[in-house]
């Protein structure tokens, strides 16, 4: 038996991984899920601090089905968290969406395994922790997208609160000075990318940063 | 004129014991062919050999065991009981067939005939199992499985249709 398993195992050895021709950085993802056919896999990607959406189409046009394999290569100088969510989509149709993360470091390979679901019925343009009518990770907060894969607004410092009858929000850390300006989520309640006014306590005057909200330690935080 | 009368008395011994030799003889191939019926649950046949043996040895007690189990069988419970009597008065006390013939007989009193089981010729045992690793098709069947695995995953190898184009992402962003 075991001399069996070894034959097997050095004839899988035969297979290339996505990632095996790939300077750098790179995932190599595996994506299931009970869904026959998609056109076009998008992807929204959040790794440090930066937030960037993306598709892969199969080669040639067509369909492909599932599982199938994509690697995902980000260019990355140090240990870095990364967040995945994908949608497989049909004809501009969401059929199933999921989420993974994981963390990179300069030259590593990593795999990772996504499986697509139904969709939730989220509403188009409001805010959910991951998990919460939408796929994610439970500590980021993502905007739904009607057409399309959930939009990462950015992983929670402190809790991601849900709130059955507004936006999701991250939890403010601490306490923030009066006048200050935070990102959503540092001493104020908010958006992570988001940037708002501390009054009384809470945020007013938000923001929207196009590229991201840096927190800052020792002093106001700011849009990149 | 004794000596007459010895001579006589002598010749009347040796035929009343060629006699009896003979008998036995003869009882025994009945009581064979008696009880060989009895284990087919031919009880007819068994009772007609019985009873044979009983006439040429009505001093042996077996033949009346035998005799009763028969009766038994065929339901006759009241020339059971004394066909089982005479085998008692035949016998020790002691005798180790006693229980069982008892036994039997009142079982055909208070209950009726007791059901013969005339246990089946056995199966031969089956052959200890092997381990499957010992059985010659087990690793023809592995070679099978590991050649055609190498055949999928060689000819699947190259332009895997379930793979997409890579996502490349830079510091600009990914394109």
């Amino acid at each position: 038996m075991n001399r069996a398993l070894a034959c097997l195992a050095l004839a899988a050895c035969g297979t290339d991984g996505p990632c095996d021709d790939r300077a750098g950085a790179c995932i190599a993802i595996t994506v299931e899920g009970d869904i026959s056919r998609i056109d076009q896999l998008e992807v929204d990607l959040l790794y440090a601090g930066l937030h960037r959406t993306t598709s892969s189409r199969p080669s040639g046009g067509g369909t492909t089905g599932l599982p199938l394999e994509l690697a995902i290569a980000i260019d990355v100088s140090a240990e870095t968290p990364v967040g995945i969510v994908a949608a497989g989509k049909l004809s501009g149709n969401v059929l199933g969406t999921g989420s993974a993360s994981t963390t990179l470091d300069a030259n590593l390979h990593t795999t990772l395994s996504l499986v697509l679901a139904p969709p939730d019925d989220c509403t188009a343009g409001a805010l959910y922790c991951g998990g919460d009518k939408l796929a994610g990770d439970p500590e980021t907060l993502y905007q739904c997208n009607g057409g399309g894969v959930p939009l990462a607004r950015g992983v929670c410092l402190g809790e991601c609160a849900i709130r059955p009858n507004n936006d999701d929000t991250c939890r403010g850390v601490g306490t923030c000075v009066e006048g200050g300006n935070y990102c959503g989520g540092d001493k104020l309640d908010g958006d992570p990318q988001t940037l708002y006014r501390c009054t009384a306590g809470a945020g007013t005057n938000p923001r929207l940063c196009t590229d991201g909200c840096i927190v800052n330690k020792d002093a106001d935080d700011r849009c990149r | 004129m004794q000596a007459w009368i010895a001579t006589i008395i002598a010749a009347l011994l040796v035929c009343g014991t060629a006699r009896a030799d003979d008998a036995e003889a003869a009882a025994q191939v009945h009581l064979d062919r008696g009880v060989a019926a009895y284990g087919a649950g031919d009880f007819a046949l068994a009772l007609h050999e019985l009873q044979i043996v009983v006439e040429l040895v009505p001093h042996k007690p077996n033949p009346y065991r035998w005799l009763a189990l028969t009766e038994i069988q065929q339901g006759d419970c009241a020339h059971a009981r004394l066909d089982v009597d005479s085998f008692l008065a035949r016998v020790p006390t002691d005798d180790a067939r006693i229980p069982e013939l008892t036994r039997a007989r009142d079982a055909c009193v208070q209950r009726g005939v007791p059901k013969v089981t005339i246990a089946p010729p056995r199966a031969p045992a089956p052959e200890p199992a092997r381990p499957i690793v010992k059985r010659w098709w087990f690793w023809t069947a592995v070679a099978g499985v590991v050649a055609a695995s190498a055949v999928i995953i060689y000819a699947t190898r190259d332009d895997d249709p379930t793979r997409l184009p890579p996502i490349v992402c830079t510091a600009g962003g990914c394109p």
